[in-house]
């Protein structure tokens, strides 16, 4: 069990100083040249010439493309052990990690909510579509993943903006909290939270629950095919608790896998769905990085992200391994 | 089993929620702190109790004009908008953890700076008036301007405004007109002395230099190191020779050695580290909270003009283009910015009788420009060709339907103002660029084109071509550029130059179509002023900034400066980069008339570029919270559509809407009120 | 001779993308209560489905078109959920062809013991149950304790299947369905099986169907055999009858095919031909394509199921 697990977090581990090489990599391998971005929004917010906006920047960005690779990486590295992810070359007197921490939370917050409400709500109607197979709630879900796969999320946030925010005005159309509440572990402001956190949550919930279900259904459909099932009928088991402890049980272990393998993936935030309510969370700051071309930035959020997806797959790992007894004998 | 494994995955759901939540509010209360981070020693006055009423006879005179009612805010009780708050959308500003007060950070801090700063003038963009603000009288002598300040303005840390705030702006930021400038000086603790190069600049455009170049004050008290350090590298620095000068202009007229430059460059940025939480200002208006969404921001009390702001809040909200439009539609904002497509205005104006528009000339214009670095766009016949090759009211009517086009190829400035700044004279001398394909295919014919049986163009070599139309693809709102260059390719492709259009993503953009001209021809802003209507500056801009990266025009190698030499309109040979230079130097106003002409000649004369439209732009205003709009009672005569304004006063009041153009001048003025 | 189960005209199809499959085709049987009754016949014959059909389980997307399988007089087919629920395991249980698939992944052989036995057991009390099945996995020379905390794959194919016996006789039921449950063990295993169902079913007085291939394994256990094909129950009687006077052409090439006990070994001989397409059965007896006997007639008409001895019947021309 222990030799299990140290191969587990090697393996992790090994992915992790992969996965950094890559976004170090990557980005410098990125099209687009911060300085002249910068000098000439520099040039025309302080109304100077290109020329000197452009001195400016190279000596404020401290950055040297021509710095030989292996130089900035040890740079890069070198933080990396001590925890920290260097500061952001935009607004440059804050780290990264202060960005993220701020970030993070709110991130975290719609996510786990969003991925809970739908997981839930996905695997019971997937549970559903197997188990009555000839109802029509079948076709409706199906061709209502098919819709919601195909169309991007963030088009079903502008349509709920429309719908519950600008036509019915039942929620707020942006932001994470009121301006005039203030932060703070009260009732209220958490109250205004989740009030804010409605239609990023419901875009998210509405647009992954018939993946979910389509999901579930197929797990369920193959388990419901096994020979157990036939077993256990012909014992007398009443269907409920067929459905709970064979189909539902079986049928969800590859599911709590992709559930824990989302919460990796989706720590990124969906930067489209984050942009579109303005919410504060660590999508929004990617896209954000991205634009201003915010090289440490983004190699921070990306590096977490990678972090998140990797820590989520070894959770998965893990829980599989506690859920499944086939698993857990092996190593 | 089942029950372990429900319960801990419901633990361990809950045990994140709650960290989640625990974890954002700490942030946001530990970001809320009073005290700037490094500059702790120099704020420590309590708030001065400055006199309400002031009785400043200037001053009296000037509010009586704007304030026909003669209402002070303080007694004015509005019926709907009862909590006296103006809500604005438009714009944007660094999220929280970014946000912070030091307006010379990268991303500043946006739009807040409106209602935290003052200028000691304000410029009403596209109409050229100026208020004064700061500053209560601009007297200009040979070689000097004396700037009086007023007395009773306090910064919203409660320090007072003096002469040496002004004075620090110059030095610690110098921008443009600090080219003009050997030194400023301070006379008492409200007046300052700009002392002028020689040549000095002409009377009108010294006004414009000092109210165009941004808020012209920053907080001595908080900036005092950076301040006193850039003044003294500029005060030992040598001065620039005349010829020096002639090559490029430098701030306070000074010629700096490396070093000097290296150590104003690091100085500039251990500025920018300086960081406190809320921006610093003497406007009328301190930030109360900020967020990734939402901005508030409350009135002082011990502002200097307290009595003739209405509003005691502002909730300025930013968000996507969809969310905010969303917000104009349903009421919720009092102003946005910016034209629209005219189905989504005509909708957005039938479903909300409360929303009012109010269009107004944009001193902007979508140009295509061609890349003279590339052939066949060398060849000016080729060029004149193509702009008669382009139907612009189609063009127009699907890209920007309420914008205007004008037959010219290019003037290098706003073609809205040709009437007002350029002669009579040569207004009739410049060529006319109607849409009329057959002209184009004869001026190519005559140069040694002909048309192949595919009805492609060929040169007198044989050699067909075929374009490319790069736009910027990051451009905002999508879908006016993308769509202009869209139609002009398939109008050229039509016309017989196989044309395409590429979105070129926004990080390269600049990039690839200006520093390395890697595209035939560039949609992009041109005959645009991006300060003040006078031409200099946007002839300036044509010929030395972006445009002229975009045309391709001619450089030195060695200098990377314009090197173009022409004919101009009497056959003479001129080069319009010293044309350009002498114009702000030039006392003469016959002499300037004739440089503007011939600028102005030249640009279009030579096509660098085809004017597509004059952009509009306007002002959606929620009627129902805010009173003390423009023609308030035609609005329903006029179906919220208003009218371009009927006359000078109306169109400066309409300008004056524009926070883009004006700032928060509406409000400052007291002409909106809670409704 | 008291009979638990009658069944009568049962017909079972599997409507099928490609057609429609008649795996069970009018078929009546019955099955003497304290007896073995054995099933033969080659793969696909439909013994399973008919087995299933009995403790009223078709395999999707089977149905069953007439019929009645009658069990102490009550159709089984027409019970609803509760009572079916009752009837099942405590009545009749089964292990399956498919004995190693037949237990829970995720739950120990404990817990489905015990769920099991809770379902059904009025006054359930764990203990009890428990030593209940201490010694029935002893009869099957299991290790109780070892494994009832094992899960499913922990077990070898030879344990599951003999925790499967185990577990049918879990709640003393009144018969057992016996489906090929030797299939994953070696010989000396299945021996060794054979020997205990025959001692349980000699101790218990339990009723008994046995579905399998093999004729010698009938011959040891079983006191009647029936024998199907394609579908038909071609042939069924004693099981002295069936070997010495075999009526029916298959069921004599099945008894000369198969490693006897009674015959020579020299003269085995394998069936000729392969059993007919089920998309595509043949017109009249389903068997005459492979018939060495076959007739006119036999081309044309289904035959009836006659009697040739006292409870000895077959559904062949030949004895019409
Ligand atoms: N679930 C099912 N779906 C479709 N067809 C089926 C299904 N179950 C059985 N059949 C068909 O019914 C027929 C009888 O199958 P059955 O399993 O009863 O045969 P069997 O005699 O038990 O064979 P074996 O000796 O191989 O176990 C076969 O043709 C089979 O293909
Ligand atoms: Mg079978």
């Amino acid at each position: 069990m222990i030799k299990h697990l140290a191969k587990r977090f090697g393996i992790a581990l090994f992915t992790l100083i992969l996965a950094s090489f890559m976004t170090f990599l990557i980005l410098r391998a990125m099209p687009g040249d911060v300085v002249e971005m910068m000098s000439r929004s520099e040039a025309q917010s302080r109304g100077i010439s290109l020329e000197d906006a452009r001195k400016i920047v190279v000596n404020m960005l401290n950055y040297d493309p021509d710095e030989p690779i292996l130089r900035q990486m040890a740079r890069y590295y070198g933080g990396l052990l001590r925890g920290n992810l260097g500061t952001s070359m935009y607004s440059r007197t804050l780290t990264v990690n202060q960005i993220i921490a701020e970030t993070l939370p709110w991130t975290l917050f719609v996510l786990s909510i969003s991925l809970i409400l739908s997981f839930f709500i996905g695997t019971r109607l997937g549970m559903l579509m197997a188990w009555k197979r000839n109802s029509f709630i079948n076709p409706v879900i199906s061709v209502y993943s098919i819709i919601t796969t195909a169309i991007p999320n963030f088009i079903f946030g502008i349509l709920l903006i429309l719908i519950f925010g600008i036509k019915l005005k039942w929620f707020p159309l942006v932001g994470a909290y009121s301006p005039n509440i203030k932060p703070g572990f009260t009732l209220e402001f958490i109250l205004d939270v989740l009030y804010h956190a409605a239609l990023p949550i419901l875009t998210y919930v509405l647009t992954s629950v018939g993946m979910w279900a389509l999901q579930m259904r197929g797990a369920a459909m193959n388990v419901l095919g096994e020979d157990y099932i036939t077993a256990a009928r012909a014992r007398g088991i009443p269907d409920n608790l067929i459905r709970k402890r064979y189909v539902k049980k079986n049928a969800m272990l590859p599911m709590v896998t992709h559930l824990a393998m989302s919460f990796g993936t989706m720590v990124g935030g969906s930067t489209l769905i984050e942009s579109t309510f303005s919410y504060p969370g660590m999508g929004a700051f990617i896209a954000q990085a991205t634009a201003q071309r915010d090289y440490t930035m983004m190699q921070g959020m990306l590096l977490v992200t990678s972090f998140a997806v990797i820590l989520a797959n070894l959770i998965a790992d893990l829980l599989y391994s506690k859920l499944d007894p086939r698993v857990k004998t092996e190593g | 089993m089942k029950h372990r494994f429900v319960r801990s995955i419901s633990l361990l759901v809950s045990l994140l929620l709650a960290v989640s939540i625990l974890a954002s509010c700490q942030q946001q209360t530990a970001t809320t702190p009073e005290e700037p981070t490094a500059s702790d020693e120099s704020k420590k006055t309590e708030v001065a109790e400055t006199p309400q009423d002031k009785t400043d006879s200037e001053n009296a005179e000037q509010k009586s004009e704007q304030n026909t009612e003669m209402v002070k805010a303080d007694d004015y009780v509005p019926k709907v908008n009862k909590e006296k708050v103006f809500r604005a959308t438009w714009g944007s500003w660094p999220k929280p953890p970014q946000f912070q007060g030091n307006p010379f950070t990268q991303g500043g801090v946006g739009e807040m700076g409106r209602y935290v700063f003052e200028r000691l003038t304000q410029i009403v963009r596209s109409t050229d008036v100026i208020h004064p603000i700061l500053a209560t009288s601009i007297e200009h002598s040979e070689r000097e301007s004396v700037i009086k300040l007023r007395d009773d303005v306090t910064w919203n840390d409660g320090e007072k405004f003096t002469a040496d705030d002004v004075i620090a702006a110059f030095y610690l930021n110098p921008r443009t007109i600090c080219n003009y400038l050997t030194k400023v000086e301070k006379i008492d603790d409200y007046t300052v002395k700009l002392v002028w190069q020689d040549p000095p600049p002409f009377m009108e455009l010294r006004d414009l230099l000092i109210a165009q170049d941004g808020t012209m004050n920053v907080p001595y008290h908080i900036f005092k190191e950076y301040v006193d350090k850039a003044k003294s590298i500029y005060e030992s620095a040598r001065d620039a020779t005349p010829e020096e000068l002639a090559v490029a202009r430098t701030a306070f007229g000074k010629k700096l050695t490396e070093e000097q430059d290296k150590a104003l460059s690091d100085n500039w940025n251990e500025m920018m580290k300086l960081t406190y939480p809320k921006p610093i200002g003497t406007g009328p208006y301190v930030v109360e909270s900020v967020t990734a969404s939402d901005a508030v921001l409350v009135k002082r009390d011990d502002y200097w003009a307290a009595d003739q702001i209405y509003f005691e809040k502002i909730h300025h909200i930013t968000g996507t283009a969809e969310s905010m439009l969303g917000m104009l539609r349903n009421g919720t904002t009092d102003i946005y910015n910016g034209s629209l497509p005219k189905d989504l205005a005509e909708s957005i104006l039938a479903s909300n009788k409360d929303i009012v528009f109010y269009p107004m000339f944009d001193p902007a214009c979508h140009v295509l420009f061609f890349n003279q670095r590339r052939e066949p766009f060398n060849d000016v016949n080729l060029r004149r060709a193509l702009v008669y090759a382009l139907d612009r009211t189609k063009i127009r009517e699907g890209a920007n339907y309420y914008g205007k086009e004008f037959p010219i190829s290019m003037v290098g400035m706003p073609p809205s103002s040709l009437e007002t700044y350029v002669s009579e004279e040569m207004r009739a001398k410049l060529t006319k660029y109607e849409y009329d394909p057959e002209k184009a295919a004869r001026i190519l014919e005559e140069n040694g084109w002909k048309r192949n049986k595919d009805g492609i163009w060929e040169d007198k070599n044989g050699k067909t071509y075929s374009f490319t139309i790069a736009v910027n693809a990051g451009w905002q709102p999508a879908g006016v550029v993308d769509t202009a260059a869209s139609i002009a390719a398939e109008q050229l492709t039509k016309f017989g130059f196989p044309t395409q259009v590429v979105a070129v993503d926004s990080s390269v953009f600049w990039n690839n179509a200006a520093k390395e001209g890697m595209y035939d021809m560039v949609i992009e802003w041109g005959d645009i002023t991006w300060s003040f209507m006078y031409p200099w500056s946007p002839l300036n801009n044509t010929f030395k900034g972006g445009p002229s990266e975009l045309m391709g025009l001619p450089r030195d190698p060695e200098t990377n400066r314009v090197n173009l030499k022409v004919k101009g309109p009497d056959g003479t040979e001129v080069d319009p980069i010293e044309l350009v230079d002498k114009l702000p130097v030039t006392a003469d106003e016959e002499e300037r008339q004739k440089i503007i002409d011939t600028l102005v000649w030249i640009c279009n004369e030579y096509a660098f570029g085809a004017n597509l439209y004059q952009n509009t732009t306007g002002v959606w205003l929620n009627r129902k919270t805010i009173t003390g709009l423009p023609m308030e009672d035609e609005i329903d005569k006029y179906n919220q559509f208003m009218p371009v304004g009927r006359n000078f006063e109306e169109i400066v009041d309409i300008a004056e809407l524009n926070i883009g153009f004006a700032d928060m001048y509406v409000i400052w003025s007291g002409d909106l009120k809670p409704r | 001779m008291e009979n638990l189960v009658e069944i009568r005209d049962l017909t079972i199809d599997f409507p099928l993308r490609a057609g429609t499959i008649r795996a069970v085709n009018h078929v009546d049987l019955d099955i003497p209560k304290g007896k073995v009754t054995a099933l033969v016949g080659e793969s696909g014959s439909g013994k399973s489905t008919l087995a299933s059909a009995i403790i009223g389980l078709v395999s999707v997307p089977g149905k069953i078109v007439s019929g009645q399988i009658l069990y102490k007089g009550r159709d089984v087919l027409k019970m609803d959920n509760r009572e079916l629920n009752k009837y099942r395991w405590k009545e009749v249980s089964m292990v399956f062809q498919a004995a190693q698939n037949s237990l829970n992944p995720v739950m120990t052989i404990r817990e489905q013991f015990l769920e099991t036995a809770r379902i059904h057991m009025e006054n359930y009390d764990e203990s009890a149950a428990l030593k209940r099945i201490s010694e029935l996995l002893g009869y099957v020379r299991l290790e109780a304790n070892r494994v009832l905390d094992s899960y499913p794959h922990e077990l070898s194919g030879g344990m599951k299947q003999r925790v499967m016996i185990a577990f049918s006789l879990l709640l003393d039921p009144q018969m057992i369905i016996l489906d090929e449950p030797t299939t994953a063990l070696d010989v000396i295993t299945q021996d060794y099986i054979f020997n205990i169902l025959k001692r349980i079913h000699e101790e218990m007085g339990i009723t008994m169907f046995l579905q399998t291939h093999d004729i010698a394994v009938v011959a040891k256990v079983a006191e009647r055999m029936g024998v199907m094909y394609a579908g038909y129950l071609v042939e069924i009687g004693g099981i002295r009858d069936m070997f010495y006077n075999a009526a029916h052409p298959y069921t004599k090439q099945l008894l000369q095919a198969a490693p006897s006990l009674l015959d020579e070994l020299k003269e085995r001989k394998p069936i000729m031909g392969t059993p007919p397409d089920p998309y595509n059965m043949p017109k009249g007896c389903p068997f005459h394509p492979r018939c060495i006997h076959a007739k006119p007639i036999c081309e044309e008409q289904i035959p009836q199921m006659v009697d040739v001895a006292p409870d000895h019947k077959v559904m062949c021309h030949l004895y019409l």
